[in-house]
């Protein structure tokens, strides 16, 4: 059953583009369904790739084609034109939910004039609105392309120990540094997790430092298999970044309470994709070092959110990873906040996209892009331990 | 896939531009230059605008207390020359070695215009106040944020106006709404009630939907500069785009040090940290922010002045005193008792920044 579901992975992934050069699809007869259930008890089983009817090429070309005009403005028309009606109205609805929260939060800021005392709920309805809005529509170009069954399976556990090993390129026209060493040690034990992380850089007085640890209140852990991939995280994180050659350095304490929601959950057809949404607050603080003057301490708090869209590909937990696309609104960080011209100057934050992938039970690797107010992009190498699997 | 993955990322990369006012910092170096003819005019530092050429008359922007203007004449050049100035300082002279000058009248008291029988070849005029080398304290005001309460703008002129020994207001940016010609040649009539000359820099609404090249650099100054008077250095940034361009800074380098000795006050429109961190109206990077700030702390900056926030908050930053005023009449932040208002900061050359008072206008 297991070489099969390898079998059944690297067939879907084949189809999508990931493992082949030039993307080119087999034969849509060659294709087999994966079908699990999130709520069976216990270590899920994988897809259980069934055959199925072939679907003509075109009308699947159609379904993206579809799902990228008119599908933009009403998601779910890919679905729609794959023939699946109860998703596509699903979607429909998520994408008018979140439109309706995008403009009632924006209205709330507009006709407040972003109050200092409505700006923090004002602006995570915006935010959560905008997200429904861009999951809903991403799910819909995924559900559109992706094969019966999903791309991937999500993780049924996570390794006890997870290291990085890699190189960051950062692009800021503000600052000299474009070369980081990046280094993280991820520990779990039970539902807590501890991650120290730190980016040094390799050509400037520059250093991130950072320790989050977090409490996991359902979802996979080291010593408990998960139905499926879905998550609720509380974290803590500390971090301080040196800026010793720019003459500053920031301290920030943060909260943040974020989760994942396989997308099976929400309609079977979404298999294999997930969504995230969380949100937090911070605290920074800022120290100046200005020769002969005691300048104190600049506090600034940081309203923290995110949310992103995701595959899995293949099997995470053996052969396999996931791809997110992300919107991060932090303004802090190497990427912080896009330099969005017009009424949206300074506050938008930025989008990511990222990717990680093992290719074996221990050893993997991930790569990122974050565009905001500078580029981010590069690798690492991944090690895992500790696997129940 | 792989190809979708691409795409998704090269329109991220194209969203995510890192020098959104690169642009407008080149323009920056073109205002205040014009040519006609055989004449061409240049005002040192961009200190003015060149409104209208043609031969024999030139029309100026002011947008410093003080300007020197440059003029080449060709061969064959009219040697006679109407010259007009608008947002001046009442009391503003012209001194142009050489030539004969004969004084204009004009009902508006910001509003100055000579006439003048230039010799051929090169001459400079120079304009400035007599008061412009004082160090006795005096004061100056502060309004921004206009934006579409434009028809009532007067209100705040005429309370101005009825603050006695204000030299100038100084704005913070977002004159207009969507910063078009139109807007900003009502914007500019409207400026005839105010009694003294307007000096400002950009809001993020000026870019409109020109953001490399709006129009605002045509009709009132560079979006970066910076003139003394009276002892005092203000500094004008560009920050309308949450940034500011690496180009500026290394102006503003310069600035900095020229400003080390004197009392220096820093005005731009959005301010580099939000009191209301939450809000972020603020620069799009909080590491540019603390890099500007610490920056200004070193050159011993006196007072930062921001705009953007329809508030009023008075708060320091790297330990520097840093006053939001934007109650020019824009959607005011509700719920914290403000208002419409513009701020009065009384100054002198030798002991500093003396008081910030705020004065309401509802």
């Amino acid at each position: 059953v297991s070489s099969r579901r390898v079998a059944g992975s690297l067939l879907l992934l084949l189809w999508i583009g990931f493992a082949r050069p030039g993307g080119a699809a087999p034969p849509a007869h060659s294709l087999e369904t994966a079908e699990w259930h999130a709520d069976s008890s216990g270590v899920p089983e994988a897809p259980e790739p069934e055959p199925t009817a072939s679907e003509p090429v075109a009308r699947r070309a159609g379904a993206i084609a579809a799902s990228i005009v008119p599908g933009v403005v009403a998601h779910g028309s890919g679905q729609l034109a794959r023939g699946r009606p109860r998703t596509a109205a699903r979607l429909l609805a998520a994408e008018g939910v979140g439109i309706f929260l995008a403009v009632g939060g924006t209205a709330a800021l507009a006709l407040t004039g972003a109050s200092r005392y409505t700006v923090g709920p004002a602006a995570i309805i915006a935010i959560t609105g905008a997200g429904l809005f861009g999951v809903s529509w991403l799910a819909d170009v995924y559900g559109s392309a992706a094969p019966d069954g999903g791309t991937g399976r999500p993780p049924s556990t996570v390794a006890t120990l997870e290291s990085e090993l890699g190189h960051r390129y950062v692009y800021d026209p503000q600052f000299r540094y474009r070369h980081f060493l990046v280094e993280a040690l991820d520990l779990r034990v039970h539902a807590f997790r501890f991650r120290p992380s730190a980016w040094l850089s390799l050509d400037d007085a520059n250093a991130r430092y950072r320790l989050l640890g977090a409490y996991r209140f359902f979802g996979p852990r080291p010593d408990r298999a998960a139905p499926d991939g879905s998550f609720l995280d509380l974290e803590l994180a500390a971090t301080e970044h040196r800026y010793d050659s720019d003459g500053f350095r920031s301290l920030t304490g943060e909260v943040f309470l974020g989760g994942r929601l396989d997308l099976r959950r929400f309609d079977r057809e979404l298999a294999g994709s997930f969504a995230e949404l969380g949100f937090g607050w911070g605290l920074q603080a800022f120290d100046y070092d200005v020769p002969g003057l005691a300048l104190g301490t600049d506090t600034a708090d940081l309203l923290l959110a995110r949310f992103a869209f995701g595959m899995y590909v293949g099997d995470p937990d053996r052969v396999g990873g996931e791809a997110r696309l992300f919107y991060d609104h932090r303004h802090d960080g190497f990427a912080a906040g896009m330099k969005l011209t017009g009424l949206g100057s300074g506050v938008p934050g930025h989008f990511g996209l990222d990717t990680r992938f093992f290719f074996s039970q221990s050893w993997g690797a991930s790569a990122e892009l974050m565009v905001g107010s500078a580029w981010v992009g590069g690798a690492s190498i991944l090690f895992r331990q500790g696997a129940t699997r | 896939m792989k190809v979708r993955l691409v795409a998704v990322a090269a329109a991220l990369v194209a969203l995510a531009c890192t020098r959104p006012s690169e642009e407008r910092a080149r323009r920056d170096l073109d205002v205040g230059k014009a040519r006609a003819g055989s004449v061409a005019v240049e005002v040192v530092d961009g200190l003015a605008v060149v409104r209208q050429i043609e031969p024999g008359k030139l029309a100026l922007w002011m947008s410093a207390p003080a300007a020197v203007v440059r003029l080449e004449a060709g061969a064959g050049a009219a040697t006679s020359l109407e010259l007009s100035v608008e947002n001046a300082m009442p009391d503003l002279e012209l001194d142009a070695p050489g030539a004969n000058v004969s004084v204009g009248k004009s009902p508006i008291p910001t509003h100055k215009t000579w006439k003048l029988e230039l010799l051929a070849g090169s001459s400079e005029l120079r304009l400035s106040p007599p008061d412009v080398g004082d160090r006795s304290s005096w004061r100056f005001a502060l309004m921004s944020d206009v934006q579409e309460a434009v028809d009532e703008v007067r209100d705040i002129y005429r309370a101005v106006n009825a603050v006695s020994g204000v030299r100038f207001l100084l704005g913070a940016g977002d004159l207009t709404e969507q910063g078009s010609n139109a807007e900003l040649e009502f914007f500019s009539n409207q400026l005839r009630t105010l009694e003294v000359p307007y000096y400002t820099t950009l809001g993020n609404h000026e870019l409109g939907a020109s953001t490399a090249a709006p129009p605002y650099q045509e009709w009132f100054s560079r979006a970066s500069f910076r003139f003394v008077y009276r002892g005092v250095q203000f500094t004008m940034l560009d920050s309308a785009s949450a940034t500011i361009d690496p180009l500026v800074y290394g102006w503003l380098d310069r600035w900095l040090e020229e400003g080390k000795n004197r009392v220096h006050v820093v005005a731009m429109h959005i301010p580099p940290l939000d009191p209301i961190g939450v809000r972020n109206g603020a620069f799009a990077s909080r590491n540019e922010a603390a890099k500007l700030l610490t920056r200004l702390a070193n050159a011993g900056v006196d007072l930062t002045l921001y705009g953007h926030i329809h508030s009023y908050y008075a708060f320091e930053n790297a330990g520097i005193p840093a006053y939001i005023s934007g109650g020019g009449g824009a959607i005011p932040e509700r719920f914290d008792g403000i208002g419409r208002h513009f701020l009065v900061v009384d100054v002198n050359a030798d002991r500093g920044i003396e008081q910030v008072s705020v004065v309401r206008v509802d």
